[in-house]
């Protein structure tokens, strides 16, 4: 029988929903009461009951369907196995937050830089280039900048920690080829000894 | 949530995700990669779900990638093939089950396809994985009365999709 509620005699319509309300849980006393008097009297009714017990019986028959082996082995690549393949660290903070921190980073490490490189530069008042770095080196020195940052920002997008720690291999070499020279560094020493003679 | 604790959450529940993901969707393909994608989310997200709460995290985060799916239209229109093989594979008759009650089984695993999303969401969690009425509500988002109505709405197709279908219950 596929009557539709708003069709059926008002007191089908009250037993039908008082037969699903019991498959979701007893009714009270009297509800349960009125609906087995209805059901003794209304054989469309006791089917309609049987119909949602077997809808019932064969949903809860349906199997378990078990997630392949090569899956679960995909998602151990994708998660612990890619973690113990570097070190155990700490879950990532939220994108927005790692994206801060980076840029963070990336300024100080440009301000160090700078740093250092008007520490170490001899003392005149003309351009760069006077200051002991040819056009081509600074030239350099803002590619290389510009590469690093953009390495940071391909890390942030794969968002893992393995991902920092490949791009901890790159962007230091990329650091290094920066001509900047450092405190003690040959480069430094050679830069005194040139302005010495002068 | 450590590694060991997410390995021990991942096996207890995989097989849940995947057959919701499975029901829901039909397609078997599709849900292998909803419940990869689900069970690799929770490791994105161990810092901030309690092992307490993962099975609801992790049911909610399935419900709502096979939702994406659907929207997205990534899932086939009839139901695939290889669910009602893989149904007839386990739901063998037995002597505790009968041939009529596996011819409805496998009718009721096609019709669970007409229902509306919310709909079917609904019945696969209370009728096939058994979950409480509270979870369920939890998870989907809804109230008990909505859920209760959905789940009611839920059984009547069904039923008559059955009877339309030739099986009587």
């Amino acid at each position: 029988m596929t009557d539709r509620p708003d069709t059926l005699p008002r007191a089908c319509a009250a037993a039908r929903e008082a037969i699903q309300h019991r498959l979701d849980g007893p009714l009270d006393a009297e509800r349960s009461a009125t609906l087995g008097e209805h059901l003794t009297r209304c054989a469309d009714c006791r089917d309609y009951q049987r119909d949602l017990r077997c809808v019932q019986d064969a949903l809860s028959s349906l199997p378990e369907l078990r997630l392949p082996d090569e899956t679960l082995e995909q998602v151990w690549s994708r998660t612990v196995r890619d973690e113990q393949t570097f070190s155990r660290t700490p879950a990532l903070p939220r994108r927005g937050f790692r994206l801060v921190y980076a840029a963070a980073a990336v300024a100080v490490l440009g301000v160090v830089l700078i740093f250092w490189g008007s520490r170490n530069a001899p003392h005149t008042t003309s351009g760069s280039a006077d200051a002991g770095y040819t056009e081509q080196q600074i030239e350099q020195a803002r590619a290389e900048l510009g590469r690093v940052l953009s390495l940071t920002s391909g890390a942030i997008d794969r968002g893992t920690w393995s991902a920092y720690r490949v791009l901890a291999g790159k962007v230091s070499p990329a650091l290094r080829r920066i001509p900047v020279r450092l405190p003690g560094s040959s480069a430094d020493r050679k830069g005194d000894e040139r302005r010495s003679q002068t | 949530m450590g590694g060991e604790e997410y390995e021990r959450l991942v096996l207890r529940h995989k097989d849940r995700v995947h057959s919701y993901a499975a029901w829901m969707l039909h397609d078997l393909d599709e849900a292998r990669d909803v419940a990869q994608e689900a069970l690799v989310r929770l490791w994105m997200h161990r810092a901030k779900v309690d092992a307490k709460t993962a099975s609801s995290w992790l049911l909610r985060t399935t419900h709502n990638l096979c939702i994406d799916r659907m929207r997205r239209g990534k899932v086939r229109p009839q139901a695939d093939p290889e669910v009602l093989t893989v149904l007839e594979d386990r739901t063998q008759p037995g002597p505790e089950r009968s041939a009529h009650g596996h011819q409805v089984a496998e009718a009721i695993a096609a019709a669970l396809k007409v229902l509306s999303s919310r709909d079917r969401a609904a019945v696969v969690m209370r009728e096939v994985q058994g979950m409480s009425y509270h979870e369920i509500s939890d998870v989907l988002g809804i109230p008990l009365g909505t859920l209760k109505a959905a789940l009611h709405r839920a059984r009547d197709r069904l039923r008559t999709e059955l009877i339309g279908a030739g099986v009587r219950p």
